[in-house]
């Protein structure tokens, strides 16, 4: 590159001393490269500069130089000095890159998971960034610090403007214990289902059922109200506080799903449709070879924004369009079709309980296939996390102790 | 055989030789290529044989399709297939 930019020349040398001309070349400190010897001599290149100090060392060798080429960036000016449009082209298309750079061209967004793109866009917007922003408005520490208070799962944010890229950083609080975190007033803990208590932990309140004792939907299994008892037994003081307790209940749950033999399935026609396009801003410019003509398509686009280097974007997006056509066709499942369907469906609805930390002991759900409904019923015996917040009752005996 | 005095003086004090005695340095990477620095100027030079003038010896480097990449006062980098080098 430093060579096109100084410019250099190819030159054929013959006749006389050879190897004497290139000793004296290397000696004054012309730098060769490229030498090959070629039929009557030799060819190599050299700086244009240096070319002009050739002739004392040819007459002394008796060489003949001839240029073969000229290179680089001066002989290219000099071959076009007559065009000045051209020259103010250039000159021109550097000043617009150096204004698109001022502005924000891309916006990037990353690691929000519950929180989509669009509601970040659209809360980015509302405080006046989006694309084609100006970079000066734009405060990175500031914008990181409206998000967080704007956004409360959002935990960490980092913003960063790097060419005419805007790139935002998320974190999202995934950890559940902290949502769980919050004060309670005096509340009591509440089966939310029938079952049998498997396993209790009681850390806060007073536990009125045990492990092994049946319950039922609505009965109070901790209490947030704990009586403080004299010498005498007889109750002084009543404290109320929230009740906190891990307990876990064996209960059935239902599972009743079903779905029609007869469906609709799509049926591609094998016609497809192809369309290019280009976007500046929130303008279109396409190429549209009937896209519109199909009643039903599947219909697939692509869009990628135009950057120079990484992070150097540009106003100009291009997207690519295709569309398949297809049309709605009845079929029927077959039994055994109908039947795995059911069973997948059944298996997810597991794995999702499962995931929740719901354990499966039996399985009694059974698959019915008749000529119009395929359906699977039957009750799931399951171990999970049981206990609902539900506020303390007070009582005016209770009120009476709490004034005494 | 007897050292001369300067080269006496330059192996105590550990003076490299291609600074003591401007001994030719010949870096050779595989079989195809070979960089040269303290020599004073090409001798002979075509596409099977190259022949370099160095301070007290001569190296003659045969081989197929050699090609100078550069040449300047410092370096001389040659590339193609080498099949011997002679020291004369």
């Amino acid at each position: 590159m430093l060579r096109l930019c100084r410019g250099y020349v190819r030159i054929h040398i013959c006749g006389g001393a050879y190897e004497r001309f290139l000793n004296l070349c290397c000696n004054n400190g012309i730098f060769l490269w490229e030498l090959r010897p070629v039929e009557k001599g030799y060819e190599t290149n050299m700086f244009a500069r240096d070319f002009h100090r050739l002739r004392p060392f040819s007459k002394k060798c008796r060489t003949r130089i001839r240029i073969k080429r000229k290179y680089g960036l001066p002989f290219f000016i000099n071959r076009h000095r007559k065009r000045k449009a051209f020259v103010l082209g250039i000159v021109f298309c550097g000043f617009f890159i150096y204004l698109l750079s001022q502005y924000i061209w891309g916006i990037s967004i990353e690691g929000n998971m519950s929180i989509s793109r669009q509601t970040i866009m659209e809360y980015l917007s509302e405080d006046k960034i989006s694309y084609g922003t100006r970079k000066k408005n734009v405060d990175c520490k500031q914008l990181a610090a409206d998000i967080r208070n704007h956004f409360p799962d959002i935990i960490w944010v980092s913003v960063k403007m790097e060419g005419t890229g805007l790139f935002v950083n998320v974190q999202e609080n995934t950890d559940l214990n902290l949502y769980e975190n919050r004060e309670y007033g005096a509340s009591d803990l509440v089966a939310d289902v029938d079952g049998i208590i498997e396993k209790m932990i009681t850390r806060e309140g007073k536990p009125m059922v045990s492990q092994g004792d049946t319950v039922k939907k609505g009965d109070i299994l901790v209490s947030g109200a704990m009586e403080i008892t004299d010498d005498a037994g007889e109750v002084a003081s009543r404290i109320y506080t929230a009740a906190d307790a891990d307990i876990y209940i064996r209960t059935k749950i239902n599972y009743n799903n079903c779905f029609k033999m007869n469906y609709q399935a799509q049926e591609y026609t094998g016609k497809k449709r192809f369309g290019v396009y280009a976007r500046i801003g929130s303008k279109y410019f396409g190429i549209d070879s009937g896209l519109d003509h199909f009643e039903t398509a599947d219909i697939i686009s692509s869009e990628h924004q135009l950057h120079i280097m990484k992070d150097f974007y540009i106003p100009l997006s291009v997207g690519y369009i295709s569309a398949k056509e297809y049309r709605y066709v009845t079929k029927t499942y077959a039994p055994k079709e109908a039947e795995e369907i059911a069973e997948k469906q059944l298996q997810k609805f597991l794995l999702e309980n499962t995931q929740k930390g719901v354990q499966i002991f039996e399985n009694n759900v059974k698959i019915n296939i008749s000529a119009t409904l395929c359906r699977a019923s039957g009750t799931l015996t399951v171990m999970k996390k049981a206990g609902t917040r539900c506020d303390t009752e007070m009582t005016e005996s209770m009120q009476e102790g709490i004034d005494e | 055989m007897k050292k001369p005095f300067y080269q006496t003086i330059a192996s105590a004090m550990e003076i490299p030789a291609d600074l003591s005695e401007k001994a030719a340095l010949v870096e050779i990477t595989g079989q195809f290529g070979l960089k040269l620095q303290n020599y004073l100027g090409i001798i002979e030079y075509s596409e099977d044989r190259l022949l370099i003038q160095c301070k007290n010896c001569r190296i003659e480097v045969c081989g197929k399709g050699l090609f100078i990449d550069s040449y300047s006062r410092e370096e001389l980098v040659l590339s193609g297939r080498i099949e011997y080098i002679h020291y004369y």
